[in-house]
């Protein structure tokens, strides 16, 4: 079975009367334990599919399936639900809370989550800071933190609910080349060892190389599925 | 101004005003059953509670019940069945004069042989009045020792009269004591007998400024009814004779307080607005300052409630802080003026006396507490439900 699938997904921003169409008819499957990107230049749709895939909008037409559940059928409480079990998150800006230290900022999406105690919740971070490589860095600020440290930490912070599927946009594009191509190989190293999903998206080919599969997305299109592994 | 400020501000204020409040309604009760001893005044027609009550006489003016009158008002008040007692009484502004030491004061005169004044004198030296000995006084403790008399001194007692001539008599002291005054009065009474008064006020036999009656229990409202009517039908309608309880003269005191309150009051609703909106903007700003990490929040799996709850949270640790601190300033502050005394002015020193000691009230603190927090959750609620519901997919695209 498949952790995502889309069946012509049309997305339409309405700005005032115009109306721009930023994807138009999507179909695509992403099996379990996939390390997949959306590959395209700016402005080709990756942003929004993967925001798409992450419950954080609904597509103007088509179906977004993440597992055996229906997107569209989902009420607000079950798409944050869903956001917080089923699917870890890092962002292009790392998007940490400033005046949390790096525990605290991985611990977030643990907070609310009532069923896992709170020693169970220590165990997970420091789990995920090692797996990281910031386990020194634990008290940090984000600010005391280079940009690739950031990344790390955000993944941390993505993998620690263990989500089925982790979305990361553009995770390299505020790093240097030598930094991205570290991060996407963490992440590649994870989604080896844990089994978890990766979807991220770029626009610079080496680091696209890395994906297991690339979909290359021009003007909302999915253009071509490039099968590397 | 940071919110914190402010609520360390509205909690000082808010805990001074109220203890003032609460102060004055305390004083003005103590003032009101202290000295009117006695449940209803009767006195000439035309005169307000304010005149009967303040004892900055109006010179030359004196208002007085001629003869023919009282003795009517006491053949009507001899048949009464539910008056328990009565005196007459002759109050007058005058000066006690010792060498070149004075003292303004106002001299009540009574019948000695009515005990009632007893209870508003409490005798330290000497005895009460003599009914036998018309010249005696019964001085405040305080003047005596002011004016260097003791019991059995001579001291000189200067007034106008009715006519606006200039009377001086000499009196004995025959007792000092602690006076029951109108709380805070500027300045204590000095008793002697009506024979007394007469030297000082030119009245001529039976002539008396008022009569205080106090009524069987219970009965004083519908004794006043009762006066009045029996009183008109005597031809002495309230043009002519002015019945007023108790309660009446209270009144009075309280709708000067009551401006004051009000006022006090006003105050109070407008530093809450002001803190409602300062709380509303405050949370506005700090929700656009925070969109990027609220919508982060949002992306991880945050609702929007468990976001309003973060929001409050915050809140309540800032109000909490600096409620502590401004109840800790506020409350010795007050202590600290309790001991100072504020200087008051017209009219709020008739009622209040001339300085005002604030009391700090305990329990006030509570209703203090429920002000601060209740206003400053419930105007955090909009602003925090407002600053939550962003759409995270948009503070996505705007960081990036
Ligand atoms: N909120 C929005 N309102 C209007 N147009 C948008 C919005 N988000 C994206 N677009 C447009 O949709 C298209 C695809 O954008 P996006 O998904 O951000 O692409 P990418 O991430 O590949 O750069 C672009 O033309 C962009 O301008
Ligand atoms: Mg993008």
């Amino acid at each position: 079975m498949s952790t995502v699938s889309l069946q012509q997904v049309f997305k339409n921003y309405e700005l005032g009367k115009t109306s721009v169409p930023a994807l138009r008819g999507i179909d695509l499957e992403i099996q379990e334990g996939d390390f997949v990107t959306m590959a395209g230049a700016s402005g080709s749709g990756k942003s929004t599919l993967l925001n798409l895939i992450g419950c954080l909008d609904h597509p103007t037409t088509g179906e977004v399936w993440i597992g055996d559940t229906r997107v569209s059928k989902l009420d607000d409480k079950q798409l944050n639900e869903t956001r917080l079990r089923q699917i870890g998150f890092v962002f292009q800006s790392f998007n940490l809370i400033p005046v949390l230290n790096v525990y605290e900022n991985v611990e977030l999406p643990l907070l609310i989550m009532k069923e896992i105690s709170k020693k169970e919740r220590k165990q997970r971070i420091n789990y995920f800071l090692k797996a990281v490589g910031l386990s020194a860095f634990a008290d940090r600020k984000p600010s005391e933190l280079s940009g690739g440290q950031r990344q790390r930490v955000a993944v941390a912070r993505a993998l620690v609910t263990k989500p089925r599927i982790v979305l990361a946009d553009e995770p390299t594009a505020n790093l240097d080349s030598k930094t991205g191509i570290e991060i996407i190989d963490l992440m590649q190293q994870i989604n080896e060892h844990e089994k978890t999903t990766f979807i991220f998206s770029t626009h610079d080919p080496k680091v696209m190389q890395r994906a297991n599969r690339i979909f290359h997305l021009i003007d909302g299109k999915i253009e071509k599925v490039e099968n590397i592994r | 101004m940071s919110l914190g400020t402010f609520i360390f501000l509205a909690t000082f204020l808010l805990l001074f005003f109220t203890s003032f409040i609460s102060t004055m309604h305390n004083d003005l009760n103590k003032a009101i059953s202290n000295s009117l001893s006695g449940d209803i005044q009767l006195r000439q027609g035309g005169t307000t509670e304010g005149d009967m009550l303040s004892l900055k006489g109006k010179w030359g003016q004196m208002a007085y019940l001629d003869a023919k009158t009282a003795v009517m008002i006491e053949t009507l008040l001899n048949e009464n069945g539910s008056i328990e007692s009565y005196t007459k009484r002759i109050r007058n502004d005058a000066m006690l004069s010792k060498g070149s030491t004075k003292q303004h004061t106002m001299v009540i005169g009574l019948d000695p042989n009515l005990e009632a004044y007893k209870e508003a004198f409490i005798l330290s030296e000497g005895s009460y009045l003599n009914p036998v000995r018309t010249n005696e006084v019964l001085l405040p403790k305080n003047y005596a020792d002011k004016l260097g008399v003791k019991v059995g001194d001579s001291i000189d007692l200067m007034a106008a009269t009715k006519d606006n001539q200039e009377a001086v008599a000499s009196f004995i002291v025959a007792g000092t004591g602690q006076v029951d005054r109108l709380a805070s009065f500027s300045f204590y009474p000095v008793y002697t007998s009506l024979q007394g008064s007469q030297a000082l006020t030119g009245f001529q036999d039976g002539e008396i400024t008022d009569f205080i009656v106090y009524a069987s229990k219970g009965k004083s409202a519908q004794l006043s009814k009762d006066l009045q009517t029996a009183l008109s039908i005597n031809g002495l309608d309230s043009t002519k004779v002015k019945v007023s309880t108790l309660k009446e003269m209270g009144g009075f005191l309280n709708s000067i307080i009551s401006i004051y309150v009000g006022i006090l009051y006003a105050f109070i609703g407008i530093l809450l607005v002001i803190m409602a909106i300062l709380i509303i903007n405050l949370i506005f700003m700090m929700g656009l300052e925070r969109r990027s990490e609220i919508g982060t929040l949002r992306a991880i799996g945050y609702s929007r409630d468990q976001i309003v709850m973060i929001f409050l949270g915050e809140i309540v640790i800032i109000t909490t802080i600096f409620f502590v601190i401004g109840l800790i300033i506020g409350i010795a502050l007050i202590l600290l003026l309790s001991q100072l005394g504020i200087p008051l002015s017209a009219p709020l020193d008739l009622v209040l006396g001339k300085v005002f000691n604030i009391q700090f009230d305990g329990s006030q603190v509570f209703l203090v507490f429920i002000i601060i927090y209740g206003f400053a959750l419930v105007s955090s609620l909009y602003p925090s439900i407002k600053s939550a519901s962003v759409n995270p997919a948009e503070t996505l695209r705007e960081g990036s």
